[in-house]
């Protein structure tokens, strides 16, 4: 019969004969070829393929269950012998089992961060089409892309732009605030808040953070008025009703307010978080504070969320805010050869898709969370070949019960329902295990990966689907081919002890380990090369010494002679001979400098332009952080003209263009609020962490700002810490005392790679377990299946240790394969990873010989039992058998 | 008396109505016209032959076909008892409606 295009294929065809069941064979044969022939003379054959195969994996339950059917009281005597044989050979069973449960474990908890990852923001109920508006300023000078932008763009948009629905405009406390309850106008107790945010009335209808007790048409419209998270509110009044009681509060608009609401604690996987909201128009329109001159254009410290109207032209929504933003500034736009744009970020890519210069919100890449799907995938592929490697390496054993039942008149289609039905059992033993494991474990993975995953993800249908899928259709295939080689045997040949071709699928097995050990080895060898890393960016020397240096956070209700009793504080605790200096700065190493800006070298013309960083700091500071000046001088606080001058560090000579330090020296910068004279070069320091780089960075001299930093001697911390406290009492009465050691700041910084190289460790365990289970097998199959042979050596004079070199020796060799494959790869994949580290460790042989180590002792071990055991046997026992 | 499943009745009364035309393919069609229920084509045969099993359907192979490779069409035909359940079927049923009384329906929304 000739074939025309849209005719089935002839490869289908025998699929379909082979999967379906006898009865059914001729008309669910001719069912999908008289289909196939319509869909593609319809929609084309490579569009008929595919629904041919979705259709073949629908059907694939049908086939099976049609098979058992027909197979009638077959189903319950494959249950009953392949309960019998899983029994029988117990520490085969128990190694096949715990290595998949294993596998899926690991697979399962990843699955389940992963989840959680991508489920950030999708609870609030207008979700899709909630938007955060992204600054992208182009300068001559560079880029910046921020959420950050201006107070009136929302509003302003809003009014302009009929397809949005409403505007949110969300202002972080930037730092720590102070709130303190108050009971009849006497101040109680005080609370740091870190989560202190001002927001529009708007926040509570564009986001879905329900209030539990107030009003939400009311809400944050009266001025002075703060609403309070559960939690927090439990912690300020306890069991007392929270609403109408008085807080004093220091933040960015200070002042008495009054409680009229509270919410629920936000879910964990929220971009926002906050524990105290506050009504934005307290900042904007109040007429004090920073913004009271501001005309809504000037400071981009506001975060603004749009809600759109349904199905709205995104594009053109950006479109519009973009010229709005442009006509605004246009003149100084236009002076500075910049543009402006406003992008809008979906809210649900907040948390994985956001790669900004600054970000407010916690964010993680999607890369990361992508790879660690790979990695699951990676453990659950090693945990399936040990079930192959198992199953075939045992070929021998049961090649004689299959060609008895073969002889006995078994069909092969039989004999491979036996195989496939002992193989669910071990899947679903392991599945249920697997489940147990990681309940057990989630805790462990909360901890390490820093997230809050409940049981709830498991709500989530497409996880299961997702699980479903995995296990079912790997588990299949991975036992679909073992049943398939064992079922092949020729019953007359193995009857007669001959096992021919398929018997021993040796090459398959050492391919299948070495590729179980690229992917372990590779895993050990990226979590190694993780620790490394991070450990080399905690030695760099960051610049100053932070060894030994405590800061203190300022007291918030200082009062009005704060500038003297800032004084009295400085000078009682120099007193103390164990503190040597103490500096006031406006921020400290490991959070950010206190304003990004840009200025220019005096006389140089505007297109010079270059992007700084600013901090304030007093004289002591250079003296306590133990900074080393390489030209020029310290401030010296009783120089008038020393308030306009600057320090600037060695990154910034070269970016303004002097010729050397000292030639900066009495140079002038020019800055938005007038120039400032050079007086000293500082080298280079990491403000943050050394994963970035340094940028241009200027020094000016205040005597106030948020924290003190002492430098204090090692010996009697404790007495010394004490001493602090007892002083900042006296002076601060009313104030809470905090304090936090710098290194340990600063070393924050690196938590986010910490705990990428903890999940990443404890994922590489896993893998390198899953394949030593496999190895304990083969190398029990090994030693058992040469048992003759070893005895004869040995009866031939042959010692033990010559024997366990000869087994051990094939082990070895596989692992060093997989080794010799895996550096090449790692070579690249580490490169890849470390071009984002500003100071990166270097791809050398001390990264590969650890874990290659690592893996080989383990490795060894794992096989070393039983070939000792091999090696140790009486020879008479081994010989006497046969 | 023989119970049949709501499935099972609907496959049967597909069959009658489809008459000489209830083919596998044919019948799967209907189901999902009719009924929103959707089987994969191989998929159909499982609930059919469990009611050829059972008695209340038979079989009969067609000619052969070019386009179907020269695999036989396979028709169903209710038999004797597939008629009979069906019958059975329906009069339980409606005894079961007819013994609600009229008001009491309508206060439970069931008209």
């Amino acid at each position: 019969m000739s074939r025309s295009d849209t005719s089935l294929p002839r490869w289908a065809e025998r699929l379909l004969t082979r999967l379906a069941s006898a009865h059914n064979r001729d008309v669910v044969v001719g069912d999908f070829a008289e289909l196939f022939a319509w869909r593609a003379g319809e929609d084309g054959r490579g569009r008929a393929l595919v629904w041919f195969w979705g259709q073949v994996l629908k059907s694939l339950p049908a086939f099976i269950s049609n098979g058992f059917i027909f197979g009638g009281a077959m189903l319950k005597n494959y249950a009953t012998v392949a309960v019998r044989n899983l029994r029988k050979r117990r520490f085969y069973t128990a190694l096949n089992v715990g290595g998949l449960a294993v596998g899926m474990a690991a697979c399962l908890l990843i699955f389940q961060y992963v989840t959680f990852e991508q489920s950030y923001d999708a609870f609030h109920a207008n979700a899709d089409r909630t938007y955060r508006t992204i600054l992208a300023s182009e300068r001559p000078s560079g880029s910046f892309v921020e959420p950050f932008s201006w107070a009136n763009l929302g509003p302003e948009a809003a009014e302009q732009l009929p397809s949005i629905e409403a505007y949110v405009r969300y202002h972080p406390n930037y730092g720590t605030a102070t709130l303190a309850v108050l009971e009849d106008s006497v101040r109680g107790d005080a609370f740091r808040e870190d989560a202190v945010a001002f927001v529009d009335p708007s926040f509570l209808s564009v986001f879905s953070f329900p209030l539990i007790r107030g009003d939400v048409a009311t809400a944050l419209t009266e001025p002075k008025t703060a609403l309070l998270s559960v939690s927090t509110a439990e912690r300020y009044f306890g069991e007392a009703d929270p609403i109408g009681r008085m807080l004093e509060v220091d933040s960015w608009a200070d002042g008495v307010y009054t409680v009229t609401g509270v919410f629920d604690d936000g879910p964990a996987n929220s971009h926002l978080q906050f524990d105290v909201l506050m009504p934005l128009a307290d900042l904007t329109e109040s007429g004090e504070g920073q913004y009271a001159e501001s005309d809504g254009w000037d400071w981009t410290n506001f975060i603004t969320y749009l809600l759109l109207r349904p199905s709205t032209d995104v594009a053109a929504v950006e479109a519009g805010l973009s010229s709005l933003v442009m006509a605004q500034h246009a003149e100084t736009l236009e002076a500075e050869g910049a543009t402006q744009q406003i992008r809008l970020q979906p809210i649900r890519d907040i948390h994985l898709r956001s790669d900004f210069d600054i970000e407010h919100a916690e964010v993680n890449s999607a890369r990361a969370v992508y790879f660690f799907t790979l990695v699951a995938l990676f453990i659950l592929v090693i945990a399936w070949v040990n079930t192959i490697n198992l199953s075939t390496a045992r070929a021998m054993e049961r090649a004689r019960e299959v060609g008895v039942r073969k002889a006995m008149g078994a069909y092969r289609k039989q004999v491979v329902a036996q195989f496939l039905t002992e193989s669910a059992f071990v899947n679903g033993l392991a599945l249920v295990l697997a489940v147990g494991l990681s309940v057990i474990a989630m805790p462990v993975l909360n901890k390490l990966g820093g997230v809050e995953i409940t049981l709830s993800v498991w709500r989530e249908p497409k996880l299961w689907l997702g699980f479903v899928w995995v296990f079912g259709a790997g588990a299949f295939l991975a036992s679909l081919y073992p049943a398939f080689v064992l079922s092949a045997f020729d019953p007359v040949a193995v009857l007669k002890g001959r096992l021919g071709r398929f018997a021993s699928h040796a090459g398959l097995r050492k391919g299948l380990v070495v590729f179980q050990f690229v992917a372990s080895i590779a895993l050990l060898i990226g979590t190694y090369a993780v620790y490394q890393q991070v450990d080399f960016m905690r030695s760099q020397s960051a610049g100053f010494d932070l060894d030994q240096v405590l800061i203190v956070d300022r007291p918030r209700f200082a009062g009005e002679d704060y500038r003297e009793t800032r004084e009295v504080f400085k000078d009682a605790l120099l007193q103390q001979a164990a503190i040597s200096s103490v500096a006031t700065s406006a921020t400290v190493p490991g959070q950010g400098h206190n304003l990004g800006t840009s200025g220019r070298r005096e006389g140089a013309p505007e297109t010079e332009e270059r992007m700084l960083s600013m901090s304030w700091v007093n004289e002591a500071f250079l003296e306590t952080y133990g900074m080393n000046l390489v030209a020029g001088r310290n401030f010296n606080a009783a120089l008038e003209t020393d308030r306009s001058a600057v320090l600037i560090n060695e990154t910034a000579v070269q970016a303004f263009g002097f010729d050397s330090p000292e030639a900066a020296i009495g140079g002038g910068i020019a800055l938005e609020g007038g120039a400032r004279e050079v007086i000293g070069v500082v080298e280079d320091y990491h403000w943050l962490s050394v994963k970035e780089q340094v940028p241009p960075t200027l020094l000016v001299l205040t005597g106030g700002g948020g924290y003190f930093s002492l430098r204090v001697d090692a010996a009697n911390l404790e007495s010394t810490m004490e001493a602090v406290q007892a002083t900042y009492n006296e002076v601060f009465p009313g104030n809470p005392f905090h304090f936090f050691f710098a290194d340990q700041h600063f070393d924050a910084q690196y938590r986010e790679d910490v705990r990428f190289g903890l999940l990443f460790g404890l994922f590489a365990g896993f893998a390198l377990l899953v394949a030593c289970l496999g190895l304990v097998g083969l190398a029990a199959y090994t030693a058992s299946q040469r048992t003759k042979e070893i005895g004869v050596r040995k009866v031939l004079g042959a010692g033990a240790s010559q024997i366990v070199r000869l087994l051990v020796v094939d082990f070895a060799k596989l692992i060093g394969v997989a080794f010799v494959l895996t550096v090449p790869l790692m070579v690249w994949g580490l490169g890849v990873w470390l071009d984002g580290f500003a100071k990166h460790i270097e791809i050398g042989p001390q990264l590969f010989i650890v874990p290659a180590a690592l893996v080989l002792t383990f490795a060894l071990l794992t096989v070393s039992y039983h070939t000792l055991r091999a090696a140790l046997t009486d020879p008479v026992h081994a010989l006497r058998s046969n | 008396m023989d119970v049949i499943t709501r499935t099972e009745e609907m496959l049967l009364l597909v069959v009658c109505r489809l008459q000489a035309d209830a083919f596998g393919l044919r019948i799967r069609e209907e189901v999902e016209a009719l009924t929103g229920k959707r089987y994969s084509v191989g998929g159909v045969y499982v609930p059919l032959d469990r009611l050829v099993k059972k008695g209340f359907l038979t079989t009969e192979d067609g000619h052969p076909t070019e386009e179907r490779l020269g695999r036989p069409r396979r028709r169903y035909v209710i038999t004797a008892a597939g008629v009979r359940v069906l019958r059975e079927a329906r009069s339980m049923q409606e005894a079961l409606w007819n013994l609600l009384p009229a008001p009491l329906e309508r206060k439970l929304g069931l008209t």
